[in-house]
């Protein structure tokens, strides 16, 4: 009997995108085993044309919601029905595993009440508290805590749940014939020949702070059909036709709109036949992304490309310059931001993605004034095996950039549990070669500064490993409680002392945090059991630090030497 | 020869009607295909062409329960009765015309076999009533409802009472930043509580200190009058921001919320009904003719003068609503003796100093006489302020009320020197003081007299004179007193407390409006009791709630404040609301509406 395996996405349509790959090595991993996903209404489309899955099962959790939210007696006693329905279909589905990529503790819950044996990723332990298995899978679960220096995307990382030999490099959907005629159907209706430069663009965004604004877009488009005769196609749902509106408004019969005109598999294969698609970040990019059209992302607000962008080569992401080089998370203004990308810049990463098609570095720019206040980033899959956003403008290094570098070491290492120094340092050299490195004054005292921070870190974890190997001990031995305790309060202090350390030293702090969210969600309720994977956490938590001051002198190491 | 009866088997009505004269303009003609056709003053009642399937899309537009029941407005021809009756509904049929009904009957439609109406609708009659609390569906001939709109408009209000009878509805009660609405916003909560209603106070009273703060500290008049205003805008929108996300049916609004002139036509876009209860007296506080033709239903204490200027502005919907007494807060209460001692007076008044009770208490001073509360600064009075100028709560009432051997009551006035010969805004204190089992006196208020027996339960007085009579008197004979107050307790406590007044406005609203009530739909608010009964013996959910108590709201609310949280050895039901409310709490997240 064949292994029964659940993939268990229920969050949002570029979510279930971006679970492919991890979908293509569980299928890998397991050639004869049957693979379910679970998805929202929004995401069934996708893992349709996943030729990887079995079977699809809709997960109704917005009925559940409406439900819920009625504020009436008969519609939670629906709601009930409805719950019982979810844990009874997974019970049935018997399966041996399941993969949980959802960031939700009801999803964790889900698993628990229809007993689900083996998760990876988010689940339930024997007394209900949320606990995370295996060191992908609490890099997941913790990256918002390292969103400053996190450089790796969230393929890469789920994909890994499941690892391979020859890693899944791209998302996964497979076309149809009956998409690509529709899509050769609308391009015939409007005259739009086979040599034609096809140009969409996605005004809309899940958030408003997330979105260039419709003027810009407008303007775009009048560049992109002056200078490459571009047919311009609006994309969205139709929820979004407004913003339609808005842009027609500002270049009157320039776009054809198709808000709400094309499923999921259609809008795939208008996008693989698309010479480009301008987007903010939203589903229809990662649609863009797996179908291999390349992607102009215009950055603004509260978008973390680096983590949920494009995944695959030859796209670009453009974002306004901000206190320090490619920092995404930090938006210092309000939505003055959407605007203050102009049409030529994200012209230039049109052209970024156009010549980067083909996996080649596009030649860097330099820094001119049209350019002076954004950056550019184009993406390529790195020797160590990940995905890279390289910049595109040759610009001298920032401190955040070599942090970033020395944490993506660290966690490759550290996560893979193995050294592959030729990888990472052709990694490294890679990185190092797209910025402008002939002063390296300020890299190296940097690098000095926060080596020496991150091995006092090492050192606080080391005194906390100490701590609780006697507390180990002592509990292994039945020794005195009076004692035990005097170790939980030493251990608590040492705690204390690694937050004031980290506030002190931000750059740790991903660090503290981690291991904090850790020893929060600790499984069991055996205090020897719990003593032991303190300690653990202890021990990472050093490991880790030490290594990025390890990979902090690495990069140094790698730095041209100077006159 | 007596009446037919109006409601009876159509073949009845049928054989009635059998030698009727059709009015002029009622014909029946042979129209398309040869089948009839009924025209009315020169208008066709049915489709020509394909009337079944014009009934048919009626009926599906009206979407019954299957096998429902359905009181349907308007028989002519019939052929919307017959395919309902073939859905297998039961129905009646409501003809206000004899000539339509003698049209259609004469048709041979009887012959399907159904309760008919004809003539006028009488929802009190036995059969209607019957037919009216199985909460059947109407649906109304369109011709039917544009021929006879009133008869139309009197049987959906029939059928909107019957359907909201014993519902149970959700309330929202927007109270005031300070004064002496906000307890009894409070008090009105309990009250629709009572009744099994969900209610929710809509509470303004954390804006007050920084109101007082604003204002008064800024000494240009109009910039603190604009201060003032901008904080009473915000307000608006806080208190529109959480009655909408309770989404109520009903919206009460007490006299000086703060809310802005359009909040009852947002609440309206919300289908949600409001009311205002202006509990103010009207001539001293003016501002009701801007607010009481703007809201669903107006509510005040004052009968008489002031529904007539309602009338006169055009304020369709009023009434008297009187205030009350909270039991649960107005009783009777036991003094320690170190209270006994702070509290223990002849005679006292609770409240403010208005200028006629300055004038009227300074002829009291030779007894044993204590007061409590604010601006009581003659210089004959204020040595009997207890604890100085200063505010209290209804706890402290209750004890001053347990310490006075009588208690005055003098409704307020600033134009008279003693009793207010007009007055007809009677104050929640009468109420309060008789619930709490406390003697009281009091000015002969208009319209008291219909609410006490002055006799037996509350003596009155109208000058200085009777009232020192009458506390001679009553000091003099305690058992008289303690049977006077007794009579009044059970009184108020019969007839007088929130949770009547809260019956007698939801009464006026769903008379008023119970069809828009009806036609938004309302949530259905179980108890867990009620719910349990729905529930097989042998549901595992069953047990679970019957863990709970009987009286919680059966909602995800209640239920969540009540629910174990996530830990080993919780029950199914206990693993679902627990998963349920993390559902809930994820995708508000997700969808953006909680931060």
């Amino acid at each position: 009997m064949s292994l029964r395996i659940l993939i268990l996405q229920t969050t949002r349509m570029g979510d279930v995108l971006q679970t492919t790959p991890l979908i293509r090595q569980v299928r890998q991993q397991h050639p004869h085993a049957h693979i379910s996903v679970m998805v929202r209404g929004m995401g069934k489309a996708i893992v349709e044309h996943c030729p990887d899955v079995d079977a699809v099962l809709v997960h109704e959790e917005d009925t559940l919601f409406q439900h819920l939210r009625a504020q009436d007696s008969d519609r939670l006693l629906q709601a009930y029905a409805v719950a019982e329905e979810h844990v009874q279909r997974i019970a049935e589905g018997h399966f041996d595993v399941v993969y949980n990529v959802t960031h939700s503790i009801g999803s964790a819950m889900l698993l628990k009440i229809a007993g689900v044996r083996e998760v990876v990723g988010a689940h339930l332990s024997d007394d209900w508290q949320f606990v995370l298995r295996g060191a992908w899978t609490t890099y997941f679960f913790t990256s918002v805590f390292n969103r400053d220096y996190n450089d790796l995307n969230l393929c890469d990382i789920t994909r890994n749940f499941a690892p391979v030999g020859p890693p899944c490099k791209s998302l996964v959907f497979d076309l149809r014939d009956e998409d690509r005629a529709w899509a050769t159907t609308l391009l015939e209706q409007h005259g739009v020949g086979d040599s034609d430069f096809v140009a969409c663009l996605q005004l809309g965004a899940s958030e408003n702070n997330k979105r260039w604004t419709e003027l810009r877009f407008a303007e775009l488009a009048r560049l992109l059909v002056e200078r490459k005769a571009a047919r311009v196609f609006l994309v969205g749902v139709k929820e979004e036709a407004a913003l339609g509106g808005l842009f027609e408004r500002h270049a009157p019969g320039l776009a054809i709109p198709l808000y709400g005109k094309s499923s999921v598999p259609q809008l795939a294969a208008l996008l693989a036949r698309s010479s480009i698609l301008v987007t903010n970040d939203t589903g229809t990019m990662h649609i863009a992304a797996a179908v291999q059209c390349p992607i102009a992302l215009v950055s603004v607000g509260h978008v973390h490309y680096r983590e949920t962008g494009p995944y695959g080569e030859g796209h670009c992401a453009v974002e306004a310059r901000r206190q320090s080089l490619g920092r995404s998370d930090f938006v210092p203004g309000g939505l003055e931001e959407r605007d203050a990308i102009t049409a030529e810049q994200v012209y230039i990463a049109v052209e970024l993605a156009l010549a980067a098609r083909h996996g080649e570095a596009p030649a860097q720019r330099s820094v001119d004034a049209a350019i002076a206040n954004v950056d550019f980033y184009t993406t390529r899959f790195a020797p160590d095996g990940c995905l890279q956003f390289y910049p595109a403008v040759r610009r001298p290094m920032g401190e955040r950039d070599l942090l970033r570098m020395a944490y993506r070491a660290m966690w490759i290492e550290h996560l893979n549990a193995r050294r592959d120094p030729e990888a990472e340092s052709e990694t490294l050299a890679a990185m190092l070669s797209h910025f402008a490195v002939d002063d390296t004054t300020f890299v190296q005292a940097w690098a000095e500064a926060h080596a020496v921070a991150f091995a006092e870190l090492a050192e606080i974890a080391l005194r906390g490993e100490a701590i609780t190997r006697g507390l180990v001990a002592a509990l292994a031995s039945g020794g005195s409680m009076v004692a035990a305790r005097r170790q939980v309060d030493e251990l608590t202090a040492i705690d204390e002392e690694a937050r004031i350390f980290a506030e002190v030293n931000p750059a740790c702090r991903a660090l503290t945090l981690i291991a904090r969210y850790e020893r929060d969600n600790l499984e069991g309720s055996d205090p020897r059991a719990l003593a032991s994977t303190t300690l653990q956490i202890y021990g990472a938590c050093r490991t880790r630090a030490a290594l990025v001051a390890e990979k902090l002198a690495r990069i140094v190491s790698l730095l041209p030497r100077q006159p | 020869m007596p009446d037919a009866p109006r409601i009876c088997p159509a073949e009845e009505h049928a054989a009635r009607l059998r030698a009727h004269a059709l009015r002029d303009g009622v014909e029946v003609l042979a129209g398309r295909g040869g089948r009839p056709a009924l025209r009315i003053d020169g208008a066709f009642y049915h489709s020509q062409y394909n009337p079944e399937q014009e009934a048919l899309r009626l009926i599906e537009s009206h979407a019954p329960a299957p096998g429902a029941p359905v009181l349907i407005f308007g028989l002519g021809l019939g052929h919307h009765v017959r395919a309902l009756i073939d859905a297998g509904h039961p129905v009646l049929v409501i003809e206000p015309s004899e000539d339509i009904a003698a049209a259609g009957l004469g048709n041979g439609v009887a012959r399907a076999g159904f309760m008919l109406c004809v003539g006028a609708f009488d929802a009190g009659d036995a059969a209607a009533k019957a037919f009216l609390a199985r909460k059947p569906t109407l649906i109304a001939h369109p011709v039917a409802a544009r021929l006879f709109p009133e008869a139309h408009a009197a049987v959906e209000h029939a059928i909107a009472g019957a359907a909201l009878a014993g519902q149970r509805f959700n309330i929202a009660v927007v109270g005031p930043m300070y004064g002496g609405s906000a307890p009894i916003a409070e008090y009105l909560v309990n009250g629709f509580r009572k009744l099994g209603h969900n209610a929710i106070l809509v509470d303004n009273t954390a804006a007050w200190p920084m109101y007082e703060q604003l204002t008064r500290s800024v000494k240009d008049a109009h910039a603190s009058g604009q201060l003032g205003q901008m904080q009473t805008n915000v307000l608006s929108e806080w208190t529109y921001a959480r009655v909408a996300e309770f989404k109520p049916e009903i919206c009460i609004v007490l006299a000086q919320a703060p809310v802005a002139a359009s909040f009852p036509a947002r609440m309206a876009k919300l289908g949600c009904i409001t009311a205002f209860w202006y509990v103010e007296n009207w001539r001293h506080m003016r501002y009701w003719d801007n607010v009481a033709p703007t809201y669903d239903a107006f509510f005040h204490i004052q009968p008489g003068e002031f529904e007539d200027k309602l009338n006169a502005i055009g304020c369709r919907h009023h009434a008297f609503v009187q205030t009350a007494c909270d039991p649960d807060l107005h009783g009777a209460v036991e003094l320690s003796a170190e209270e006994a001692e702070e509290f223990d007076c002849d005679i006292s008044f609770a409240g403010a100093g208005y200028f006629n009770r300055l004038q009227l208490f300074k002829g009291l001073t030779d007894y044993r006489f204590k007061i409590w509360g604010v601006d009581w600064r003659e210089r004959e009075l204020a040595p009997l302020v207890v604890g100085g100028e200063r505010r209290f709560d209804s706890a402290i009432f209750m004890k001053i009320i347990a310490g006075s051997r009588i208690n005055l009551n003098l409704h307020s006035s600033n134009a008279h020197e003693g009793v207010d010969p007009r007055c007809d805004a009677i104050n929640p204190r009468v109420f309060e003081i008789a619930a709490a089992g406390g003697f009281q006196v009091c000015d002969p208020c208009i319209g008291l007299d219909q609410h006490f027996d002055f006799a037996t339960e509350l003596p009155v007085y109208h000058d200085l004179k009777e009232l020192r009579a009458l506390i001679e008197y009553y000091l003099a004979h305690p058992e008289e007193r303690r049977a006077m107050a007794a009579a009044a307790r059970a009184r108020v406590l019969r007839e007088h407390t929130y949770a009547h007044r809260a019956q007698q406005m939801l009464d006026h609203l769903v008379a008023w409006h119970g069809p828009r009530i009806l036609a938004h739909g309302v949530r259905t608010q179980r108890t867990v009791a009620e719910t349990i009964a729905l529930l097989p013996e042998d549901s595992v959910l069953r047990s679970y709630l019957e863990t709970l108590p009987g009286e919680l709201l059966f909602n995800q609310e209640a239920i969540n404040a009540v629910l174990r949280p996530p830990m080993g050895g919780l029950s199914r039901p206990e693993q679902l609301f627990n998963y349920m409310r993390e559902v809930r709490h994820f995708t508000e997240m997700l969808l953006g509406s909680r931060r």
